[in-house]
């Protein structure tokens, strides 16, 4: 269970997979990258692929549900991008992390396998195992314990990456899921991620997605305090309804190793200064 | 012609803007034309994603105007929580703009529809390429909107559809078409003899090409209204019989 890798982030701020994409927010001209330890890249399969049908996102007061479908180039996109330079900009401006998802045990150890001349780019590869969109990959993956355990063992086997397990909440208490991870030889986990909800958009259209948005705060919070509680090595992100720089330095202080910012992106951008404002200002003093 | 755009999405810089409102004009019921001090640079058929300080989870979308060439404008019907502050607010509004593509037709023949949501954005193309404007509305406009800028308005269903049979029969090339999806479906349906172009509103999350929510299904696969629109081609959208 042990293992000596470490990370560190220049400030533990971390932008989330998905809401992210692959960069486009570097466009953006507000944003203080310098604030930034981390912007995880949206997730790769192995095969391309074109999302769900529209309509796919939804939001509420207090949450939004998405369905996205983990649209993505796919592999070769990805090596595409990287070769004609399209993440550049990302690259010179801030530390990426890779994230990686598959429908099938054979598509993990796959991708993990042709992300390796790349892997230099990376400071960690965060592998998606709990989007909850994808019928045949996902939580199907987690659901099946045993094969779940030998698909860690696996990549593990293939990697020296820093890898980094995203869970969700729906396959058990997440502390113990965490410690399956811990004791395959991982070196993280991002808790929490989107947890499967229900909404009807003003169109009388029924969103199936994963739900996001500050509801999920107080959830993530939890998760954290317990994986912390169970596991006090292992490297923690933060992931879920962080809108506010108090509930940052509450992850914190509850075990989390970093933050990530995901939904709180699409009310502004501008969080990422607000919240790292208010970090420096703290560690500073 | 899939992409209206003669720019490169990979070249796109967005910028957050801090604009004072100078009026707030009422369209219609519920529906507002808000001018600012400020001006920014963009082209026809782009759109910005405005801030509602916590009064939702979202900036909003709004498709860019401006009046006389020089006042920089938009349009806003009250539709929750965010609209409405973005109406009420005295404070300044936090806009990132511009966005999406600008709108580039092959010829100046055609006219433009809008509802009254989507009036600054109206007015803009009007002006911009001198050519008609009608406004598609289900309730009658104010008097001094219509007198100050010339619109031509299309009242309730059948008079809607009565300007689409009409605008299908004129010598217009293309119709530029802003409001409601069904708006939108009913001039690509009843206009099958021109090239009509939409302006979509699909939920949007980011705006920027980064979260992939605002997907639409055209017939050449999946699109994007933030990157590959707003603006496409109404057969794209909608099947039409010939």
């Amino acid at each position: 269970m042990a293992n000596s890798k470490i990370i560190n982030l220049r400030t533990p701020i971390v932008i989330a997979s998905g809401p992210g994409g692959f960069g486009e927010y570097l466009n953006v001209n507000s944003i203080d990258w310098s604030y930034v330890g981390a912007y995880t890249l949206k997730t790769i399969t192995l095969n391309p692929k074109a999302g769900n049908k529209p309509p796919r996102i939804y939001a509420s007061d207090s949450f939004m549900i998405n369905r996205i479908g983990l649209e993505n180039p796919g592999f070769k996109g990805f090596k595409e991008m990287i070769e004609n330079g399209e993440l550049d900009i990302l690259f010179s401006h801030v530390p990426a992390i890779l994230s990686l998802g598959g429908d099938s045990f054979e598509e993990y150890v796959e991708i993990t396998r042709l992300v390796r001349p790349y892997l230099d780019k990376f400071l960690a590869i965060e592998y998606n195992f709990s989007c909850p969109n994808v019928h045949h990959g996902g939580l199907s993956i987690m659901s099946d314990r045993d094969e779940w355990r030998r698909l860690l063992k696996e990549i593990r086997r293939e990697t020296d990456a820093f890898i980094i397990a995203k869970l969700g909440i729906e396959s058990g208490f997440i502390e113990q899921m965490a410690k399956i991870v811990a004791l395959e030889g991982w070196d993280g986990v991002t808790v929490i991620n989107t947890i499967r909800g229900l909404m009807v958009n003003p169109d009388g259209q029924v969103l199936l997605g994963g739900l996001s948005g500050p509801t999920l705060y107080p959830i993530a919070l939890r998760a954290v305090y317990e994986v912390r509680r169970t596991l006090p090595d292992i490297f923690i992100i933060a992931s879920g309804g962080i809108y506010k720089p108090y509930q940052v330095k509450e992850m914190l202080n509850f075990g989390a190793n970093a933050v990530s910012i995901g939904s709180a992106l699409f009310q502004n951008e501008e969080v990422i200064n607000e919240i790292g404002r208010e970090l420096v200002n703290n560690t500073n003093k | 012609m899939v992409n209206l755009s003669t720019e490169s999405s990979s070249k796109k810089r967005y910028n957050v803007y801090y604009l004072t409102k100078k009026s707030v004009r009422e369209i219609t019921e519920n529906t507002y034309l808000i001018t600012f001090e400020e001006n920014i640079s963009f082209l026809p058929g782009q759109f910005c994603m405005i801030d509602v300080d916590g009064a939702g989870l979202t900036r909003k979308p709004f498709t860019l105007g401006k009046i006389s060439h020089t006042e920089l404008a938009i349009s806003v019907k009250i539709a929750g929580k965010g609209s409405e502050y973005i109406v009420k607010t005295n404070e300044k509004l936090n806009v990132l703009a511009p966005l999406g593509n600008s709108f580039v037709p092959k010829s100046s023949n055609g006219t433009v529809i809008v509802a009254p949501s989507c009036l600054a954005e109206g007015i803009h193309l009007s002006e911009y390429f001198d050519i008609p404007l009608f406004v598609a509305s289900k309730t009658e406009l104010n008097e001094d909107i219509k007198h100050d800028f010339q619109i031509n308005v299309a009242l309730g269903n059948d008079g809607y559809l009565k300007l689409l049979k009409e605008l299908n029969d004129s010598d217009f090339d293309w119709i530029f078409v802003s409001g409601s999806k069904i708006m939108e479906e009913l001039a690509v349906k009843n206009m099958p003899k021109k090239v009509v172009y939409v302006s979509l509103n699909e939920y949007m999350a980011c705006g920027i090409g980064a979260c992939k929510g605002c997907a639409v299904e055209t017939s050449p696969g999946i699109k994007h209204v933030c990157t590959d629109g707003p603006v496409f081609r109404g057969d794209e959208i909608w099947q039409i019989q010939r």
